[in-house]
């Protein structure tokens, strides 16, 4: 027998297989191997090697379950007909007295109840043996070799059904089905792929490389090494092509993807056609539901996984960037910090009433703030020229030219000036005032702020800090001021410069570890400034500095809109 | 033993039966699909099997050879459904099955050598090339249809059905190389 026989067999085994042939072409199987004991002999071998490769573990499992509930309605249906035959009882009165009546009534017999209990007991022991048989059966059969899939690094609060049955952080889970009832998990497999399970979900792990969800939400990440990973449910199959994406399933049956960097392809299980299938890319989403199979597009939600979360503080990270602004008023950069509360530069106190009425005459000290892990220390910058203190650590830098060393304010969550002249009113960039709801932080010449970033990274150890991203200008309403004939400019040389530029201008500068990776001159109704400034995952020390520019420190009412640190998953 | 028809409990042989069926499972339902090749009927007919089986697990004399027990009235059943099915086109005519069960017997006669099968076909798998290790991991691992294969691939599910079968091919060959090898 040639090969091309051998494959011919082979191609109409499989398809009859898979319930695909049509009768002609099993006609030709049954020919072929009525024809020859060879034949016959490669058609064997060849269902052998399927059997072996292909999980027949489901239809093995299916066929005992078949048996357990068979057994089960047995079982109850001999309890009913022993209740329904029971004998009817003479009952014997307590005491033997004269005239007693005779009550005639049924009622079980003594035989009978034992035998119903010790039925109803046999029932439930043997509702245990099948659920361990099952257990035993069902990982035999699901593959031939149990295997470990992929390990438990991360747990947070995490609560399994039958919980004793399941790994703690740092064990395997194998092949099988998982419920994981509260909390998350983090998966990682062979191949680094990551997986986050958010609670409640339902999941199955049956090879190295992917994930049956049957119901609930999961965030992998996957390296480009791992391209294929796949996360399948009811009816959808979501392939990796070197990506971060989420899938949540629904009980419905509805699947939505959301890709969040790189791309995948998506096919729905049931297509009719390969329409059906769509490659899909970052920033895009997209829905299968269940009585369609169609692949609708769904608004992306970049903040709906739980991408990360630290097992001993319990922090969560949904793909969200840290707020500066929360951390100057006391927060951890994920909205725990109050509105208007701010540091207040002399003392090192996050402070909530802020006395904004003066300008204050700075000092050459570095001051440690304590009240906030993340916040290094506040200082003045350029009182003595060319030495500024800028960390806790005793870095100096020479960038910072003299400055006059005076300062408004605080720095402070929020976009608003009052003073003695003016008015508490909202800052305004690019013609629009900034909404109480934006993120801010007002910074007024010249004052400067030091986070540290280590402590931030504790929070998310599987987390790296990419870049300081913000807008920055001066506030427009400075004209309130500016345009105002008894505004007093002052005297010297910086003030006749403001009074005949009347744009009011900063400089801004960004150090990492005392290095300046970034410095602009910013002057009022300038374009906005979007500016972001990559951060070496090594830097501790974050320096932001607001300093007066040859125009003095008059009306320098300085704000970061939107201040925040781009946070990217660790690969 | 008692079956359930006389109002007893068999808790013990219950237990002693599913063990033993867990055993022998991959043998019985080898044989159904072999005979009826087709996975959505060999499971209705497995099914109906393990019912009888339990049924009749009284006749069975322990020590002896449960999974030839199992295959023989996995055989009724599939006589069975040969009978009732007389419209279903998956049936083998008397001389198919003749030569099947001759193989098989012929097979039952060496030593169980599945295991080594198994190890021989994991050496197979590592041997081929990129894109058919590809294909299989799709087809059994993923569990991908082969329409889904063919859609991820760019080919009609007729051009991957003839390609499977090629692989399958190959892996049969370098199985019967390897376990020659092994048992000299």
């Amino acid at each position: 027998m040639n090969d091309r026989i051998k494959i011919r067999i082979n191609e109409l085994a499989l398809k009859s297989l898979e319930n695909n042939v049509t009768p002609e072409e099993f006609a030709e199987l049954n020919n072929y191997v009525a024809e020859s004991k060879e034949s016959a002999g490669h058609y064997i071998n060849f269902i052998r090697t399927y059997n072996n490769i292909s999980d027949t573990g489901d239809i093995i499992e299916s066929a005992q379950s078949f048996l357990n509930e068979a057994m089960n309605e047995m079982l109850w249906q001999n309890l009913v007909e022993s209740e329904n035959n029971a004998q009817a009882l003479i009952e014997e009165p307590e005491e033997q007295v004269d005239n007693t009546i005779r009550i005639e009534r049924k009622a079980p017999d003594r035989s009978s109840t034992i035998k119903v209990l010790v039925r109803i007991a046999a029932v439930l022991i043997i509702g245990f043996v099948i659920i361990w048989f099952d257990s035993i059966a069902r990982r035999q059969a699901a593959n031939e070799n149990l295997i470990k899939i992929a390990k438990l690094d991360s747990t947070s609060n995490a609560v399994w059904q039958r919980e004793s049955n399941f790994p703690v952080k740092g064990e395997w889970l194998w092949t099988g089905n998982y419920y994981l009832k509260q909390g998350f998990v983090e998966l990682t497999f062979s191949n680094n792929e990551t997986v986050v399970v958010e609670a409640p979900t339902k999941f199955s792990l049956r090879t190295p490389d992917s994930i049956f969800l049957h119901h609930g939400q999961v965030y992998a990440t996957v390296p480009k090494e791992a391209i294929g990973f796949t996360i399948d449910t009811e009816n959808a199959k979501i392939v990796d092509l070197g990506t971060e994406f989420g899938v949540y399933s629904d009980i419905n049956g509805n699947t939505d993807l959301h890709v969040l960097k790189g791309k995948t392809q998506l096919l729905a299980r049931k297509a009719e056609s390969s329409n059906n299938t769509e490659i899909v890319v970052a920033g895009k989403a997209r829905r299968i539901r269940p009585e369609t199979e169609d692949i609708k597009e769904i608004k992306l939600n970049d903040q709906l996984f739980v991408r990360e979360f630290d097992d001993t503080t319990g922090k969560l990270w949904k793909g969200e960037n840290l707020n500066l602004a929360d951390i100057v008023s006391g927060g951890n950069g994920f909205g725990e910090g109050i509105p208007d509360k701010g540091v207040d530069i002399q003392s090192g106190h996050l402070v909530q009433v802020l006395d904004t009425s003066d300008m204050i005459d700075g000092t050459p000290f570095y001051v440690v703030v304590e009240g906030s892990p993340y916040i290094d220390g506040v200082f003045v910058p350029g009182v003595i020229a060319d030495s500024t203190q800028i960390t806790s650590s005793g870095i100096k830098v020479k960038d910072i030219p003299k400055t006059d060393g005076k300062y408004w304010g605080y720095i402070f969550n929020g976009a608003w000036h009052d003073s003695h002249n003016v008015a508490r009113h909202n800052l305004v960039l690019d013609g629009r005032p900034i909404p109480n709801d934006i993120p801010a932080i007002t910074m007024h010449s010249n004052l400067g702020i030091t986070f540290d970033l280590s402590e931030l990274r504790k929070n998310l150890p599987n987390v790296d800090i990419k870049s300081f991203k913000t807008d920055f200008g001066i506030s427009e309403t400075m004209s309130i001021l500016i345009d105002d004939k008894d505004f007093d400019f002052g005297e010297g040389p910086a003030a006749m410069n403001l009074k005949k530029t009347r744009k009011p201008s900063v400089d801004l500068w960004v150090f990492l570890d005392g290095k300046n990776i970034y410095k602009e001159r910013i002057s009022c109704f300038s374009p906005l400034y979007d500016i972001e400034v990559e951060i070496d995952n090594a830097g501790q020390y974050l320096t932001i500095v607001v300093s007066e520019s040859d125009d003095g420190w008059g009306l320098d009412w300085a704000v970061f809109k939107n201040p925040q640190l781009v946070l990217s998953k660790k690969h | 033993m008692k079956n359930s028809s006389n109002n007893e409990i068999p808790l013990v042989k219950y237990e002693e039966f599913l063990q033993l069926f867990v055993n022998h499972q991959s043998k019985i339902f080898g044989y159904i699909i072999t005979m009826v090749p087709c996975r959505s009927i060999a499971e209705d007919i497995l099914q109906d099997t393990l019912l009888v089986m339990w049924r009749k697990f009284s006749d069975f004399t322990p020590g002896t050879n449960f999974a030839a027990w199992g295959v023989k009235i996995a055989r009724l059943n599939i006589l069975k459904f040969y009978e009732r099915e007389r419209n279903s086109h998956i049936k083998f005519n008397s001389e198919a099955v003749e030569n099947i069960s001759e193989c098989l017997s012929d097979l039952n006669k060496k030593d169980d050598s599945n295991n080594t099968e198994i190890k021989a076909l994991r050496s197979c798998m590592n041997k081929l090339t990129e894109i058919d290790q590809k294909m299989i991991t799709f087809r059994y691992m993923r569990k991908y249809s082969i329409k889904e294969i063919g859609i991820h691939f760019g080919r009609s599910a007729h051009g991957i059905y003839k390609t499977m079968a090629r692989i399958h091919n190959l892996l049969q060959k370098c199985v019967e190389r390897e376990v020659s090898i092994s048992q000299h």
